[in-house]
């Protein structure tokens, strides 16, 4: 069942220069499928995900969720309800612990449950970090960090998890821990992996591998 | 709710923001100091306001009914100055009030009527207005006179040479032109002005005034005397020693014999006494004996035993010695006092005692001063003298509690004049406030009034009529409401035309400083709104700053979903907050301050070198309550100027654009 489909995108930039970033990209993603997207730096990986996020507008194009135009919906409501992000230096609030760190999008919605307390803590539980629920994350590892990361990406139950270099800030043996837990994360659970790196590696851990070059997507094999 | 939790979350300082922090605090300080100077300043002005208007409004009332041109051209009044039966003199509205018959004109013994005299109406009219006022809820009325006359007080003061023990009395003069007011024993607050009388007036009273058997008792039970002092000459008595407890002093010895011992009031006295002998005086059971260093010596009755410094006790009066007493010396206090670090104790005489410091106890007959009694207050009379009260002006002048004189006046006959003195002596002092022409009114009976008012003719004041009503309301802010009350009243009992009513808003002397309040307070209140505004625009810059620290959070939260309105709620709330904690901080601050305004003033004063605060304009002490009107305005104000402050930074971070700060790693 495609989930998700982008249909001719376009974007550019005209600030530092002019550049066309994206000239036509279209590509669809179907439901628990898991998606590498590869590029050299500048390429516009990033950009992509914040498009598809709702973060960032694109200048032409279609982006459809579920058959419905991401144009007819606010962006905070695919936000909230469609994608989970995780990025590449794990953006958590310092100060906060880690399960409030998890709790956060929770608490965005004003949803102030013990399901949710639950849900959150069990999510920590399943990346490994139990003990470390009431830690601030300040105090955490950069592997540990991003595995609440990936913790907080799942606590809305999106449809679609975006990770934008995932282990660029991770030595190799743990670069390796969170692709594992990434991937067998995305398929526990059902959900569509977009994630856009340069790790080989991790690519080869996706059902599909996309290249970015010169403002088109291509399919890698 | 998540906006208050991240909003609290970036205003609790943190080491690691430790700049934010810092701004915040100094942020909270300054606002805080700025509400704290709001309210303390605006309760101190509105006080000494309401101060000033009470005391205007007691010693005058806050509303006023005097008679107009019509009432005094009318039958009515102009009849008793032809009736034989009026004494062929005008009345006031206290003898009209007083009079029970409607027309003393007889036609059988008063001459003819002038052709133009006005024709007779049918209506009493100060009774009538009286009936009216009757039905006025919540009020209390009372006619009141005023007329003038010369003060003349004889000022009898002890003038104690310098080396000698004689008491001689040197006589003084004080004289003043001044208006007599009848004294309004209705008035509520009036006896709020009168001042206690102090222990200058009470050593006056019993240094020049022999009271007779009868005054002793009242005089003592309405007096509690807490500290006397002995006078220089004092010669103690031994028994207030303490047995067995040696005091230092010097003693005077020839042949043997003790004539004379001086005892060191402190143990380090520099006192030398060359031709005495140094030693130390003890009480043992049933003698005393001084010893030097090589004798003793025994001490008999006939020895003076003195004090080298004045010396200041703790006084209760020997209730029984009052019964029966017949001179002041058969009054007994205990006392208790400290030489040389040893105590003092025991009963003594009320002889070569200076009364230092009392408590005034409830009396219900006045004997010296002016007292209240359920309400009223009572000016006393002694020997055929009026008591009366004068401005404290006079005070400061040397009069004192007791003073006798009299209050001249001149009455125009046929072929001379003449002066006449009516005997008066002064019974307390009050606080005209700022009342322009305080200082020169003085409070008499009502007899004083009308005795001279029918012999001259009478003038006023700064435009106030001589004689009207006064009406007194608890709540001053009703006061317009009741002018119109009485207005429409006295309209439809159809005597309105003779009758002019006035609230203390219109009243001459006041008229002026009352706008001057009015725009005076308009004007600080809008300098404190400024203030505040300022000092609330520190909390732009810090949420620019917190903004700025806060910008890639703010994406965060935005990429997890938080709406534009949700990030400006949380800068908005901060502003709040803070705005709300420095309202709290420095109300409980002003509270505080209010509550100890007096030490406050006294530090100032000693900053300055001079009193800071002139009693004339301030009142002996500066108002301590917290003016709700200023409290209303800095707890409204300041939160909502605050949120306008926080709203800016609010809009700046919800113009950050999340993907260009996320991706700016």
């Amino acid at each position: 069942m495609t989930l998700l489909e982008v249909k001719d995108l376009y974007k550019s930039f005209s600030y530092p220069e002019k550049i066309k970033l994206f000239k036509g990209v279209s590509f669809t993603a179907k439901k628990g499928q898991t998606i590498a997207i590869m590029g050299a730096s500048g390429e516009g990986k990033t950009t992509l995900l914040h498009i598809l996020g709702a973060l960032e507008d694109k200048d032409s194009g279609d982006i459809i969720f579920k058959e419905t135009s991401i144009d007819l919906l606010p962006s905070y409501v695919i936000r909230r309800k469609y994608v989970g992000y995780i990025f590449q230096s794990y953006n958590l609030i310092e100060d906060l612990t880690a399960l409030n760190n998890v709790l956060l999008p929770k608490k965005i919605l004003g949803e102030k449950t013990k399901e949710n307390y639950k849900k959150a803590y069990s999510l920590l539980d399943q990346v490994g970090l139990s003990k470390r629920a009431d830690f601030p994350v300040r105090l955490l590892s950069g592997g540990e960090k991003q595995r609440v990361a990936i913790a907080r990406s799942f606590i809305n139950d999106p449809e679609i998890i975006l990770a934008d270099e995932p282990s660029g800030n991770l030595d190799h043996k743990t670069s390796e821990e969170v692709h594992t837990l990434l991937i067998s994360f995305a398929k526990k659970f059902g959900k569509t992996l977009i994630v856009a790196t340069h790790d080989k590696t991790l690519a080869s851990l996706c059902d599909e591998i996309y290249l970015l070059d010169d403002g088109k997507l291509k399919k890698f094999h | 709710m998540f906006e208050p939790f991240v909003a609290f979350k970036y205003l609790l300082p943190r080491k690691r923001s430790l700049s934010a922090a810092l701004i915040s605090l100094i942020s909270i300080f300054v606002i805080s100091l700025v509400v704290w100077l709001v309210l303390v300043f605006l309760s101190v002005t509105t006080g000494i306001e309401k101060k000033w208007l009470q005391g205007l409004t007691s010693l005058n009332a806050p509303v006023r009914i005097a008679p107009t041109k019509a009432y005094y051209s009318s039958y009515y009044y102009q009849i008793d100055s032809l009736a034989s039966a009026s004494g062929y003199s005008f009345k006031t509205i206290g003898e009209k009030a007083e009079t029970s018959s409607l027309d003393p004109y007889r036609m059988e013994m008063d001459m003819e009527l002038p052709t133009n005299m006005p024709k007779n109406i049918d209506v009493d009219l100060v009774k009538k207005t009286y009936s009216v006022l009757d039905s006025v809820p919540k009020i209390a009325y009372q006619d009141y006179e005023m007329s003038g006359a010369l003060l003349k007080l004889t000022l009898l003061r002890d003038d104690r040479a310098l080396f000698s023990s004689s008491h001689e009395k040197k006589t003084s003069y004080l004289s003043q032109m001044s208006y007599l007011l009848s004294l309004m024993d209705k008035s509520p607050n009036l006896y709020s002005l009168f001042l206690k009388p102090s222990s200058k007036d009470i050593n006056h009273i019993l240094e020049t005034t022999p009271l007779s058997k009868d005054e002793i008792r009242p005089f003592f039970s309405q007096l509690d005397i807490t500290k006397m002092k002995a006078a220089d000459d004092w010669k103690m008595p031994s028994s207030l020693l303490q047995k067995d407890v040696k005091y230092e002093g010097y003693a005077a010895i020839q042949n043997g014999k003790v004539f004379k011992i001086y005892l060191l009031k402190t143990p380090s006295s520099q006192r030398k006494y060359v031709q005495f002998k140094k030693g130390y005086l003890v009480r043992k059971e049933g003698s005393l004996i001084f010893a030097s260093q090589d004798q003793q010596y025994f001490v008999d009755g006939n020895t003076i035993i003195s004090l080298d410094a004045p010396i200041s006790f703790k006084t209760k009066l020997v209730k029984d010695s009052l019964q029966g007493a017949n001179k002041l010396d058969d009054i007994q206090f205990a006392i208790e006092g400290m030489i040389q670090n040893k105590k003092i104790s025991g009963n003594l005489a009320f002889v070569d005692l200076e009364v230092e410091d009392f408590d005034l106890l409830k009396n219900s007959s006045p004997l010296f001063w002016a007292t209240q009694n359920e309400g009223k207050i009572h000016l006393p009379e002694r020997e055929g003298m009026q008591g009366i009260i004068l401005p404290k002006t006079l005070r400061k002048s040397g009069a004192l509690i007791g003073d006798e004189g009299h209050l001249i006046y001149t009455i125009q006959t046929a072929t001379s004049m003449t002066e006449q003195r009516l005997p008066v002596y002064v019974a307390g002092f009050y606080d005209p406030g700022l009342f322009p022409v305080g200082s020169r009114f003085i409070i008499v009976p009502n007899d004083i009034t009308r005795t001279i008012n029918s012999s001259v003719a009478t003038f006023s004041p700064d435009a106030t009529p001589t004689n009207g009503i006064y009406l007194w309301t608890n709540d001053l802010s009703q006061v317009d409401g009741l002018k119109q009350a009485l207005e429409k009243k006295l309209q439809e009992a159809h005597i309105a035309p003779y009758w002019k009513v006035e609230t203390y808003k219109d009243y001459e002397f006041s008229k002026d400083m009352m706008q001057q309040f009015q725009s005076d307070k308009l004007l600080f209140t809008l300098i404190a709104i400024i203030v505040l505004i300022v000092a609330c625009s520190n909390i732009i810059s810090l949420l620019i700053l917190l903004v700025h620290d806060k910008k890639r959070e703010i994406a965060v939260m935005q990429a997890l979903g938080a709406t534009k309105k949700s990030i400006a709620y949380i800068f908005g709330l901060c502003g709040v907050i803070m705005g709300a904690i420095s309202s709290i901080i420095g109300t409980v601050a002003a509270y505080f301050t209010l509550r100890h305004i007096d030490i406050v003033a006294r530090l100032l004063s000693a900053v300055q070198g001079h009193s800071a605060f002139n009693a004339i304009f301030f009142g002996e002490s500066l108002p301590s309550q917290m003016s709700l009107d200023a409290l209303l305005l800095v707890l409204i104000a300041t939160p909502i100027i605050s949120l306008v402050a926080g709203l800016i930074p609010a809009i700046k971070a919800t113009k950050l654009s999340p993907s260009s700060i996320l991706r700016s790693q």
